[in-house]
């Protein structure tokens, strides 16, 4: 299992490097650079050109990118133009505000989406089956900004239950978790069902009546650690694209995370910011999926034992037959 | 995938695809969707004959109207017919949808093709960069190539597309994968057919249904992703009538107006449904057995 | 031993698919002893395993329906019995072997938990004890009881399969239903298996309902004997009955179509044409169309089984006497 681990987050290493190459590549070639964001336009060309060898902002762009990814192995991700502070401490303030949000959307999502597609699997052409799988098409389609707004045109405008922006306490986490994880809520239910609906029609459902089993258990118990495998692959892609999707998010409800950061940081021409900011994404997401997939070790014992060395069957001959 | 001779296949072709229309023109759902991207298109072609007003005929006398006889949606701050430039709004996002989601069909067809067919070096190689690509929230790729590339419809086209790409590669990929080693194409290659006819002729139509399937739906997340990116600043830019960026231009009067930011979004969101529904069909119709 | 475990009165089961509706099984009667092993014969598609989830009350609905009939099991008929009270049935007094011993187990429990399960749901009994008890039935089924947490992908299907037998035995129950259950297995490891359910059976007086197409297996096995077409029990009797006093047209086919060593016969005798399409019966004898001595009555009425024998029943218009 260790060795499985070591060898997945040696994996992650080139997916990484990857991300910096292909970001960094797009805001080398970004018109703009350090010199105009910094010195303003007031600055002379020779102030300019200055602080441009200051930076090293005149050397190759391969010598650029092995500084920077220098830099990064450090972590040193550079210094923001706008503030001046160091890129890491800026994105590291705002990155658990992300974090939470994406995870409590992720939550959120997780449990209305897979009971619901529990529920419609089992009952299925019933009223809550057609309700929910219409919801879901409704949750998939609907732009997360545009929901955003109309809750707070609802919730906070008219009936002035909720607070329209920030997050300074509990009440006001409400409307941007709804807002973030609707689509993923959808989504998750989407999967459960199909999942669920596959697993049921198999013959160890059927065993598991025949022993006389509760209807529930046989649902809970035999059927749906079997369809667990493709929903908690949603779910960890969900996540990839809450951390994502938090950019529209903190947008419209003015929320301080890496989100609103990146987008403004793209408007001013920040780019170690935007830089820094996808790279911290991408490797999260990264280490997501890493936890995905040894989730499926749990949940699944022939992919676990894949990751084992096959143990020594007790009984020869027979017993070392496998089968799968 | 049942294995069978190339001559059964073309003779089974004529009674399947009349198999397939059966069963999509039993799904009304699927129907009325089509119907709704049919009418949509319409709209945007013909928004000159159909829009009450013009998009940018302003007049500040009039500004703020609320929905009624004369101004079925309302104007915005400008006295703009909201209608109107929903109307023409449709133009962008059908643009961006169908263009991009062409242009990374396209790409991702061709490179599935070219690593899976090919295998070895050309697979690892595009594969990992595929990974690289997905490693990145597609929103926050579409964001930094917005972002690199300044805002416009084709900018924003390729901002969108190309995120999308790697599904299709992965998609190819994979079937031709599990259709490489069938006896048929065996078959083919030892009557000296060549790699392109191959893939053309013999491989590629056995994709075709996840293919289709993917495009339509991903038209409907193309046409998300713009909206989304206007709505930040960073694809079409106000005062075009794009519908992502004519909610960004109303989301200042959000708490006075609601029209503003109602309507640009219902617009979307049918779009966007009526994609993703067409897609189930699709899939229905085209795979029944991965139909639950 | 006169007693009757089961008895199966008038079954008639559909299934709808689309607009149109597959008759199973059609107005199917018998009637099983204590202790008693019955062999159902017949093609596939007969309607065998039909009958069998109908007796567990299995039947996935929709599409499937039991349209009408009784089926008593010691004195209850279990068409009329609540969820509950089946619950009760199952696994404890009525077990069920599955055809496929590669699905029929859940892939992400262990075998032993699987065992323990079913002792579970039908006894106070600690954990410990019913561990020890998966072990031993384990045993019972030729499998060692350190094997008991291992994962139903770390077995063979002869091997599956004995673990399905384990799990339908766990509780002694007094009628098991075993279905096909060697049809997914190599040749070698079929009489292995057989084996040992007859063994089984015999030590734990177990009634036992035995689905198979083999009717070389009915004859090592069983009682008595059934063949089914298109859903009906076409003769029905003891193995010296059907074996030696054959009746009824198709199973004199069925008897032509296998391999006898006894005789010299150059070639076999298949029986010509296909099984009736289940969605379209024909109006009287189901077999008519494949019957050698079809008469012209056959296509148009359907006759009652007639006991040509005391308990050699027969559904055919040969024997008829008005």
């Amino acid at each position: 299992m260790l060795r499985f681990i070591g060898k997945r987050v040696l994996m992650m290493i080139p997916v990484l490097l990857g991300v910096s190459l292909i970001i960094f590549t797009m805001m080398y070639f970004t018109p703009g650079d350090a010199a105009d964001m910094l010195l303003g336009d007031s600055a002379t060309i020779e102030q300019k050109e200055q602080l441009r060898n200051d930076l090293k902002l005149n050397e190759p762009y391969l010598v650029q990118y092995i500084n920077y990814m220098k830099g990064v192995l450090r972590g040193n991700l550079g210094t923001s133009y706008s503030t001046k502070r160091p890129v890491t401490e800026e994105l590291l303030d705002r990155f658990p505000t992300t974090v939470k949000l994406a995870g409590a959307g992720v939550l959120l999502s997780l449990c209305f989406g897979v009971t619901m597609g529990i529920i419609s699997a089992t009952k299925q052409y019933s009223i809550f089956d057609n309700l929910a799988t219409s919801f879901s098409l409704l949750g998939v389609s609907i732009p997360n900004f545009w929901l955003a707004l109309m809750l707070i045109i609802i919730f906070a405008v008219n009936w002035k239950i909720l607070p329209p922006s920030g997050l300074s306490t509990p009440l006001h986490w409400i409307l941007p978790i709804i807002s973030l994880g609707m689509n993923s809520t959808a989504t998750i239910m989407r999967m459960t069902r199909s999942s669920m609906l596959e697993v049921v029609r198999q013959d160890y459902i059927r065993t598991a009546r025949a022993k006389g089993q509760k209807e529930l258990f046989v649902i809970l118990r035999h059927a749906l650690p079997n369809a667990l495998i493709p929903i908690i692959t949603v779910a960890g892609l969900q996540f990839g694209r809450l951390m994502g999707g938090a950019v529209m998010a903190e947008t419209v409800f003015s929320i301080a995370g890496i989100g609103k950061l990146m987008v403004d940081a793209i408007k001013l021409q920040n780019y170690p910011i935007v830089q820094g900011g996808v790279l911290l994404i991408a490797f999260s997401t990264s280490i997501v999926n890493l936890i995905i997939d040894i989730l499926y070790a749990f949940v699944d014992p022939r992919i676990r034992s894949q990751y084992i060395k096959p143990k020594k069957t007790q009984t020869a001959g027979k017993g070392a037959v496998t089968n799968a | 995938m049942p294995e069978k001779t190339q001559a059964e296949i073309v003779i089974k072709k004529q009674s399947q695809m009349k198999e397939i229309m059966g069963r999509f023109a039993k799904n009304k759902m699927a129907i009325l969707s089509l119907g709704v991207i049919v009418l949509l298109i319409l709209m945007a072609i013909f928004a000159e004959q159909i829009a009450p007003y013009g998009p940018d005929d302003q007049d500040l006398s009039r500004q703020f109207t609320y929905p009624c006889k004369e101004f079925l949606f309302g104007t915005d701050d400008y006295g703009r017919d909201i209608l109107s430039r929903l109307i023409y709004g449709s133009r962008y996002s059908l643009a961006v949808g169908l263009i991009s989601v062409s242009f990374s069909c396209l790409a991702g067809v061709v490179l599935g093709c070219i690593a899976g067919f090919y295998g070895q070096l050309a697979d690892n190689i595009i594969m990992r960069i595929v990974d690289v690509v997905l490693a990145i929230p597609n929103i926050l790729l579409a964001l930094s190539i917005a972002a690199a590339l300044g805002p416009g419809l084709g900018n924003l086209i390729v901002a969108v597309g190309i995120g999308a790409i790697p599904g299709y590669a992965r998609i190819v990929r994979a079937s031709i994968l599990s259709v490489k080693q069938m006896e048929y194409i065996e078959a083919a290659r030892s009557i000296g057919a060549s790699d392109f006819r191959l893939i053309v002729k013999h491989i590629l139509p056995n994709c075709l249904a996840p293919i289709i399937v993917q495009a339509t739906m991903s038209i409907a997340i193309a046409i998300l992703s713009a909206a989304s990116l206007s709505f930040l600043g960073l694809g079409i830019t106000p005062p075009t009538p794009e519908w992502g960026s004519m909610l960004s231009a109303g989301r200042a009067y959000i708490r006075d107006f609601w029209p503003v930011v109602t309507f640009p979004g219902i617009m979307i969101m049918i779009t966007v449904f009526a994609f993703n529904i067409l897609g189930d069909g699709l899939r229905d119709a085209l795979d029944p057995k991965l139909k639950v | 031993m006169a007693e009757p475990i089961l008895e199966v009165r008038n079954l008639t089961v559909e299934y709808t698919s689309g607009k149109s509706i597959v008759q199973a099984v059609n107005h199917l009667s018998f009637t099983l002893e204590r202790g008693e092993a019955l062999g159902l014969v017949g093609e596939t598609g007969a309607g065998k395993t039909t009958t069998a989830l109908s007796i567990m009350q299995l039947i996935t609905s929709p599409p499937g329906r039991i349209k009408s009939g009784e089926i008593i099991f010691e004195g209850r008929d279990l068409t009329k019995l609540s969820q509950s009270e089946l619950r009760k049935l199952r696994g404890e007094k009525i077990s069920m072997i599955f055809q496929d011993p590669m699905t029929a187990l859940n892939p992400v429990i262990t075998v032993g938990d699987q065992i323990c399960e079913v002792i579970h749901l039908h006894e106070k009994v600690s954990r410990l004890e019913a561990t020890q008890r998966a072990k031993k039935m384990l045993e019972m089924v030729g499998i060692p009881g350190e094997r008991y947490s291992d994962y139903p992908h770390q077995f063979s299907g002869g091997m599956k399969q004995r673990v399905i037998i384990a799990i339908a035995l766990a509780r002694n129950p007094s009628l098991l239903i075993a279905d096909e259950p060697t049809t997914a297995l190599d040749v070698t490891i079929q009489a292995q298996v057989l084996e040992m359910i007859e063994r089984i059976i015999k030590e734990l007086k177990t009634t036992l309902i035995l689905i198979t197409h083999d009717l070389g297996v009915v004859a090592d096995i069983c009682d008595k004997a059934a063949i089914m077409y298109a859903g009906e029990i076409v003769e029905y009797g003891t193995l010296d009955h059907i074996y030696n006093h054959t009746m009824h047209p198709y199973s004199i086919g069925l008897f032509g179509s296998i391999p006898n060593f006894n005789e010299d016969v150059r070639r076999l005798k298949p029986i010509k044409g296909l099984m009736p399409d289940p969605t379209n019966l024909p109006k009287g004898c189901s077999f008519c169309l494949r019957c050698p001595d079809c008469q012209d009555r056959c296509t148009k009425e359907k006759f009652s089984p007639v006991e040509v024998a005391p308990g050699h029943i027969v559904r055919c218009v040969k024997y008829i006497n008005d």
